[in-house]
Parts: structure tokens; sequence; C-alpha cells
């Protein structure tokens, strides 16, 4: 293959961007992924497997795999590690009884070797609800200030429900991966 | 679209100028290494065993399950043939080998992501599972084959640091450093026994409230609220009016909840009936023994709570209930859909007559003989009262207080036959139940054997912590 094919296959290929989106069940993952995409988020049931969406994005065009949360298929995270630039860790930042659940949970995933390229975006989700904890907090109680230096990392608080903050979190992390990967876009 | 990407790349203003600058060159090519070092390990990993299809980025989507069962089972039982091979073949074509196989692996996960939206739950839940054990086979095989270095699935173009320190032991034992942050406690109930607790949310401001560790009480939720969190309840009936968001219940046994909500999470739940309006399917997980009914539930000002919080059709969700731990097509034994004649009536929260029946459960066990004698003669005057006046009242007026007083005699029933001993057992809540102590989750899940009220509770089959 010339080079020049192969710039021409990159091209067309590099806009694509793989994000993985995991959390705890009931963190609001798969409402964050309807609502980015402005679809109903009036019924969504918990995830079983996985939802993957595909967004156009700015210029990138979104590979978006939901994976579910609950206990049962946190185990299955890891068939999904290979080839994501992106990842978002979601949390409910309503839910105060399992924040250690979250935090021991995102310590694990970082520890996970073949996701130490990609970015992270937290998303400290259910801002609207009262009680909820800001994103600041939520950084406090998972220690992110601990992380390893090389990741590139960002919290933002957000909504599903009315959906501030959801596009500042994207923005950030399609900047980022952009900028990390195609410097010279 | 090829020649578009031409123009695209030629007209770029900066391409003149790197040409220029050497150290700008180098940033290009370096960029360029690794994008086609990016895209040649999505190309292998979606490609490597799907000759047929000529592009690479989406697998087909079949909408027809008995096509994708016959597909992902030949690619599996190739996969597993390809494994078998492995112990047998040149020890220098191993690495590549192995990396085939996982690229067949990730094949077979994508099959079924893609295909997961028409695929009925329990074919999704067994597919991953599938995978999910090939996965391990590949890696316990390579941990075998491939002595010393650990195995590494492949190359890791997108990665910042390229000398980076070997994650690993150091990793684990990083000592938790405390943040320092004293995360508050959420508004709710906690910590009670033998109470009944009421709360209604009208008029306050939305947000969430916590229910947790309660032994043989009664809670009444009036108005609406966001979410909903309960943990650790034992004997507790819990009535609630519209959850606009979830309601998560973790850790609950012989326990009564009647709850309308857009969505329902159930985590380690025993014997325990759940009278639901939802929007989306219920979902239960390590849980044996709960049964399933519609809402049933009243208070003054509940219809239009319910309208306002679009909770007010009835959409059978209730009996949709997706057990997660639950593989096959058949019928999971872990929940059942609550016989009708063994269901409560209409439960009405801001009657007296009824919250006095409630109140019944938590009286000193020496003196609900005669308490429920009463009650029943109160029933029987209500009787009297609705068959005086049923000449002139209309016909349905009659026949929704018979209903009614019917359902009192029933709750009255189901009442006695749980609170005078001897009689049949059943295996509901146990109300009279005396030890007040609910142990933390994690040890009374291991060791509770079903001796307390000297009833043998019928084992039901269950599926607990797998892996
Ligand atoms: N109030 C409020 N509720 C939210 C928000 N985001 C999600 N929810 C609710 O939280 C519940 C869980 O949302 P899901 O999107 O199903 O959560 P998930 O992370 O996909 O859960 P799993 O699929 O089990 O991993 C739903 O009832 C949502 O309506 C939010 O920003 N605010
Ligand atoms: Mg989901």
């Amino acid at each position: 293959m010339g080079l020049l094919s192969i710039i021409r296959k990159i091209k067309r290929k590099e806009k694509e961007i793989r994000i993985l989106m995991v959390g705890l069940d009931n963190s609001g993952k798969t409402t964050i992924v309807l609502r980015i995409n402005g679809e109903d988020t009036s019924v969504v049931s918990p995830t079983l497997g996985f939802n993957i969406k595909t967004i156009i994005y700015q210029k990138y065009t979104l590979n978006i795999w939901d994976v579910g949360g609950q206990k049962t298929i946190r185990s299955y995270w890891r068939n999904y590690f290979e080839q994501t630039d992106g990842l978002v860790w979601v949390v409910d930042s309503s839910d105060l009884r399992r924040l250690e659940d979250c935090k021991a949970e995102l310590d694990n995933l970082l520890k996970e070797e073949r996701l130490s390229g990609s970015s992270l975006l937290i998303l400290a989700n259910k801002q609207d609800i009262k009680g909820a904890l800001a994103p600041e907090e939520i950084a406090k109680v998972l220690n992110l200030e601990a992380m390893d230096k090389t990741r590139h990392w960002q919290i933002v608080g957000c909504s599903a429900f009315t959906g501030e903050g959801l596009l500042e979190g994207f923005d950030w992390l399609v900047q980022d991966i952009a900028s990390r990967i195609y410097v010279l876009d | 679209m090829e020649n578009e990407e031409e123009v695209a790349l030629s007209s770029n203003p900066n391409s003149n100028l790197l040409v220029a600058d050497p150290s700008l060159q180098k940033k290009r090519q370096s960029m360029l290494d690794r994008l086609s070092n990016r895209h040649q390990t999505r190309l292998d990993n979606s490609l490597t065993h799907r000759s047929a299809e000529s592009d690479s980025s989406s697998s087909p989507s079949f909408e027809s399950t008995s096509t994708f069962l016959s597909r992902f089972s030949n690619s599996k039982s190739s996969i597993e043939s390809q494994l078998a091979q492995c112990q047998l073949c040149d020890p220098t074509q191993v690495k590549s080998h192995l990396d085939q196989i996982s690229s067949s692996i990730f094949d077979l996960e994508k099959l079924v992501a893609e295909n997961s939206y028409f695929l009925p739950s329990y074919e999704v839940r067994s597919s991953l599972k599938t995978t999910s054990d090939l996965r391990q086979s590949l890696e316990f095989l390579s941990a075998e084959l491939l002595p010393k270095k650990k195995f590494s699935f492949r190359n890791k173009p997108t990665r910042k640091d390229p000398i980076a320190e070997p994650k690993g032991e150091e990793k684990e034992q990083e000592p938790e450093k405390k943040s320092g942050f004293r995360v508050p406690d959420s508004p709710g109930f906690r910590n009670k026994k033998g109470e009944i607790l009421v709360h209604n949310f009208k008029g306050s401001e939305v947000g969430e409230f916590s229910i947790s560790d309660l032994d043989s009480c009664e809670v009444r939720l009036m108005g609406s609220v966001r979410a909903l969190f309960i943990h650790r309840l034992r004997n507790c009936r819990l009535y609630t009016g519209p959850v606009t968001g979830s309601v998560l219940v973790d850790g609950v046994e012989g326990c009564v909840f009647v709850m309308a909500s857009h969505q329902i999470r159930i985590h380690n739940a025993k014997m325990s009936d759940f009278y639901l309006r939802v929007r989306s399917r219920p979902i239960i997980e390590d849980s044996c023994g709960v049964r399933f009914a519609p809402y049933c539930l009243t208070y003054k000002g509940i219809e239009e709570e319910l309208r306002e919080a679009s909770l007010d059709e009835e959409t059978e969700k209730w009996s949709n209930v997706d057990d997660f731990l639950w593989l096959r097509a058949v019928q999971s034994p872990n929940w059942s859909v609550l016989p009708e004649n063994e269901r409560l009536g209409l439960v009405d929260i801001s009657s007296s007559i009824e919250s006095q029946l409630a109140q019944y459960q938590l009286y000193d066990p020496t003196q609900v003989k005669s308490h429920l004698d009463q009650f029943s003669s109160s029933i029987s005057d209500l009787e009297k009262l609705v068959a005086y006046n049923s000449y002139f009242l209309p016909s349905y007026e009659v026949r929704s207080s018979l209903k009614t007083m019917s359902d009192l005699r029933r709750s009255l029933k189901v009442l006695s036959t749980e609170l005078l001993p001897k009689k049949k057992f059943s295996f509901r809540n146990k109300p009279t139940r005396k030890d007040p102590i609910i142990e933390p989750k994690e040890e009374q899940k291991e060791q509770e054997p079903e001796k307390k009220s000297g009833f043998q509770v019928p084992n039901s089959p269950c599926f607990w912590n797998k892996k």
C-alpha cells in the first residue's frame, strides 16, 4: 500500500472516535447518550448488555459504547477496552451511599493497561437533584487528584434530565482526544 | 469520497509549511505513524475473520434471532477449535495464533453488541457469558503458552507515554488516602424498629430520599420525589407515590413494596412482594422468592401526582421482569407473578381504617387476637352500614363498597393467618418476629439459615453471586 493511499484511508477513518461509557448501574449512562442524541428519554430500561450509538459530533464520528453497569454485567466491561480513545465514567451524584463502590470500580478500571492511553471524562450526573454532591465534592470523594499524572482527565457536573453540562463534557473529551491523535487538525 | 479527502488534505494550509519546517515534519510523520498504527489495529480486529464483508466498520445486523444464533454458534465452535489447536502449534507461531484468536473473539463480541438491541434478553446474557468464557480460556492459554511475559493483547498505539512504567504490585498496595471529605447523609428514614414513618414530599423541592436499616416498620411516602434509595429493610411495608427517576432496592427481606416509578432496580431481595407501576422493565439481581403484582395504592391527590409524573397509565411492565442472573428462555425461578387471590386490595394510606389495619402488624403479639376480633367486628359494622343503605345508593356505589369490604375482609384474613400462630404458615413477611438487629448485609447473606421462626421456609431455587 502506497503512502498516499494509506493517508487516504486514514483520512476516512481518522474522524472516528471510539468512546466507552461505564459507571455503576443507575448512574444515567443510557439516558445521557439518548439525551446527546436528541432521543426520547422517558422510557429507559436498565441496560442488559450494551447500546452502541454512532453520533456525528462536530467533524467527528463518535462511536459510543454504552455498557450496562449492573453488577452482573460489570465483569464484561473488560471485553470492550480494546481501542478505546475516550473513557466516560458516569457518577450518580445523588447516590451517596454507593460512592465508595463507585470509587473502587473506577480505581479498578484505571489499573487496566489497555485503557491507559485513553482520555477520561468523569460526568458527575444528576446535578438537578437536590442533595446531589457538586462535581468538586465528587472529585474529592473519588480522590481524582491522586490519579496517574500521565492521564488526561476532566470532571464535569451535568444532568441528563436537563441536558446541562453534557456538551461541555463531550467538547472537552473530543478536543482532548483530537489533540492527542490528530495534532495537525 | 476519496477525492474529497484528497482535496481536503492538499488544501490544508499547513501542508506546505510542513514540508519546510523540519520539526513540524517530524511531528507530522509521527502523527501518520500513530494513525496508521491505530487504523491497522482496527482493521485487524474487525476483519481478520470476516472475509466476506468488505466494509470493515460495521458488521451486519440480522434482526433475526435464529440467524444470529447460528452465526454465533459457528464462530464459537471455530474459536474453540482454534483454542484447541493452539496447544499443538509451532511454538514460534503461538503468539500470532493467540492474537488471531483474540481478534476472532473481539469480532464475536462485536456481533453480540450490534445485534443485542433485538435479541431476547436471556440470549444477550448467555452470549455475553459465552464470549467472556472464551476470553478467559484464551487468557489461561496465553499464560500457559507464553510464559514469563504477561500476555498483552496488542500494541497500544494511542498511548501517550512510550516508556510507561510497569503497572502491577506497587499499584495494588497504594494506600487509600482519605480525602478528608465527609459524605453527608441524605434525607430519609434510618435505623428504626416497629414504627410507622410518614413523609409527604408535597411542596418540598424535588430531591432524593433514602430509607435504610428498618425492621418491622411501615413507611408511607406521599407526593413525588426524584430518586429513592432503599437499603436493608426487614419485615417492612413501604408505600410510595410517584418516583420520577428510579428506585434502587438493595438487601431486603420479608417486605411488601407498593411503588410507582420510572425505573425499578432490585438487588439482594428475598421473600418479598412488589406491587409496581413502572415505565420500564423492573430488574432483579441476586434475588429470590420475589413476587410481582400491579400497583395498588391510593391516597388523597394521588391521581394528579401520578399524572404529572407520567405514571397514570398501567403499562403492565410490572410483570415483565428481567432477572440479570438468568440465562435461559424458561421463566426465572427467582421471581413470579403474585397469584391474584393472594394480592392486597387497594391500599389507602390516607384512610384511618387501613392505617389501623397496618398498625396491627406492629402490636404486642399477646394482644393480637383481641385486636383482630375487634377489627373483624368493625368490618361487620361497615357491612351492615352498606346493607342498610343500599336501597337508595347508585348501584356502582354498592358494588364498590362491597368490593372495599371484601378487600378488608381479605386483608384481615391474611393478617390473621400471619399473626396467629399454629395457622398455616405463609412465607410472606413475619411481622411479629423479635430480633431487632439488622446485621450488615455481607455477613447476613452468607450464613443466615432460615431457622428464626421455627418454620421451615421452603427453599426456592436461587442463583447467587455468580461470576
Ligand atoms: N433526576 C435525574 N435522573 C436521572 C438523570 N440521569 C438519569 N436519571 C435517571 O436515573 C435512572 C437510571 O438511568 P439509566 O440511564 O438507565 O442508567 P444507566 O447508567 O444506563 O444504568 P445501567 O444501564 O444499569 O448501567 C433513570 O431512571 C433515569 O431517568 C439526571 O441527570 N437527573
Ligand atoms: Mg444503561
